[in-house]
């Protein structure tokens, strides 16, 4: 029923595993077969696929379809990615007829994976920006309460000089009055 | 690479004695067993011999067995049969769950006719329930079908109480006993078995031929038509080589039952054993105790049966997902649902069919293999012990 390409591929199915640092990763599970398959990607900061991997419970269609997809995608966009159909897989490798539906199980757990790229895409994005205002915001408090310090600070300034001023003042009455006083005598 | 073949629920290899008592039907006896020449009655006379041992072999007059090509041919000529030819009483019938497909797709295309069918549920061991089927019952009800040796899981139908029950109310009883000749003692008139399906594969008998057991009385339709043939009522050329060597796999099947049973019993406990001592996460499925000894059905957590099978194949170790009449197409075990063995375990389960002839190294051998592919498969699978996707 497989052929040979089929049966050396699933004897040591390359891609096979799971994917540290992974910002994509999709689970489809199929009800009535029972299939579940895993696909994870790992992209660099222009959204290339580096690395896929995938886990597979599934017939050997299904694990030899996940691996060849994982194969098939390093180096493609995610946008890329986007636009794959199970003629993707089935083009690329020779199932049987009646176990090419398993492609399109690979590809729904793909577009899983692809689902979570963008959501964690999305999340960094919103994180790094609310990073950012947090701090423009920290900055601007910084600026206000420097602001604020520099006023007080010159405000005790200003205080101490009026508290020196009339000590002075003070002092030098004192010393007058000290002056004519001894005339007095 | 070594081969062990342990799919013998699919099919058994010749054993040389039937292979020396079909060689002169191949190119000596060779007449058509209809003609009515020296050739033909030559032929006849070999038919007829292993018909009288055919029926030796389950307790049955010679004139009660009607060969046919093979299980699946008498399956379906017992059920549509009885049914068309004793629907003035009834369109009901009775059949469990689990059968075997020739008798559910019999069944389905019965219902297209008019007819109505329960199929009786099975208990977690895979034996029918007969309160349940009592329950059943109706005043329009002419059949009852049950195997009497599931081909997946091995368990034993208690045929006799069952029997009885039919009779109790007037029902003819089937038995699909392919699995069940040569691995348990069936009697037909002690068991009061009234039609029963057999074919000679699983026996150590050649592929192509079967018989149909109909009890003298019992009104059964024919299924092939356009011969004079199993006196006129199964038409088409026999294959004498094969009915000969039929005739002589069921002699020696019923001869040597003790001794194989005994042999294949031993085999199979050490495989349990071992495969319970090797292999985490694991169930066996069917009855403990009321089972064939030859077939065992095991379920793998977090691995696909068809994995199983392929990996084992290609270490050249042969054996079934479910039944070899379903393979090949993505469905879950219909046995296996009904005896509502866990969704986990279905989905990893595959047959063990042990043979005469397996050796304790062809076993070592599949264990060592077996062992090495579950955790292979395990390491890539989706599904962790606990049934989480990781």
């Amino acid at each position: 029923m497989y052929s040979e390409r089929v049966l050396e591929i699933f004897k040591n199915p390359p891609h096979a595993g799971g994917l540290q640092g992974a910002n994509g990763s999709g689970k489809y599970a199929d009800e009535k077969s029972g299939d579940q398959i895993r696909v994870y990607f790992k992209t660099d900061d222009k959204d290339v696929v580096l690395e896929a991997r995938f886990k597979a419970l599934g017939s050997v269609a299904s694990i030899v379809a996940s691996s060849v997809l994982c194969s098939n995608i390093v180096g493609l966009t995610v946008k890329e990615l986007q636009k794959l159909d199970s003629s993707f897989i089935t083009e690329n490798i020779d199932l049987p007829e009646d176990k090419q539906y398993v492609a399109q199980f690979v590809i729904n757990a793909l577009n899983v994976a692809i689902e979570d790229f963008f959501k964690n895409k999305e999340k960094e994005q919103k994180q790094e920006k609310e990073s950012k205002q947090k701090s423009v915001k920290a900055k601007t408090a910084k600026k206000e309460v420097d602001q604020k310090a520099k006023e007080y600070a010159q405000e005790v300034k200003e205080k101490i000089e009026e508290e020196n001023d009339n000590k002075q003042v003070s002092k030098t009455k004192q010393a007058f009055e000290e002056m004519f006083s001894a005339w007095d005598d | 690479m070594r081969r062990v073949y342990l799919d013998n629920a699919a099919t058994t290899y010749l054993s040389q004695e039937v292979i020396n008592e079909m060689t002169p039907a191949f190119n000596v006896m060779y007449g058509n067993s209809n003609s009515i020449h020296s050739f033909g009655r030559e032929a006849i006379a070999l038919v007829d011999r292993a018909r009288d041992r055919v029926a030796k072999a389950i307790g049955a007059n010679s004139n009660e067995i009607y060969f046919t090509s093979g299980g699946t041919e008498a399956n379906n000529w017992a059920i549509k049969g009885i049914a068309r030819a004793n629907k003035e009483n009834g369109k009901h019938i009775i059949v469990s769950k689990i059968e075997h497909d020739s008798v559910i797709e019999s069944c389905k295309a019965l219902e297209k006719e008019g007819f109505e069918v329960t199929y009786l549920n099975v208990d977690s061991n895979g034996l029918v329930s007969l309160a349940e089927l009592m329950h059943e019952i109706r005043k329009d009800t002419i059949l009852i079908s049950i195997m009497a040796v599931n081909n997946e899981v091995g368990t034993i139908q208690n045929l006799k109480a069952i029997a009885k029950t039919a009779h109790e109310n007037g029902i003819i009883f089937h038995t699909d006993a392919v699995q069940a000749i040569g691995n348990v003692k069936i009697d037909v008139n002690d068991m009061e078995i009234d039609v029963m399906s057999i074919s000679a594969h699983k026996m150590y008998g050649p592929k192509g031929a079967g018989a149909l057991y109909i009890k003298n009385g019992v009104k059964c339709e024919n299924l092939i038509d356009g011969g004079t043939q199993e006196r006129g009522r199964r038409g088409g050329t026999l294959n004498v080589p094969a009915v000969v060597g039929f005739g002589k796999a069921i002699e020696i099947a019923v001869r040597d039952i003790i001794v194989n049973q005994q042999k294949i019993k031993t085999i199979r406990d050490y495989f349990v054993r071992q495969i319970n001592a090797r292999i985490p996460y694991i169930r066996v499925n069917g009855h403990q105790y009321q089972k064939v000894q030859g077939i065992l059905n095991v379920g793998f957590e977090m691995v696909d049966s068809e994995a199983l099978v392929t990996m084992l194949d290609l270490e050249g170790i042969a054996v079934s997902v479910g039944s070899a009449c379903t393979s090949g197409v993505a469905q879950k075990s219909h046995v296996l649902e009904a005896m509502k063995v866990p969704e986990e375990y279905i989905k990893g389960s595959i047959r063990f069919s042990f043979g005469r002839n397996v050796s304790k190294d062809d076993i070592d051998y599949t264990l060592d293999r077996l062992t090495e592919v579950v955790s292979k498969l395990r390491a890539i699978s989706a599904v962790t012990k606990t049934g989480r996707a990781k």
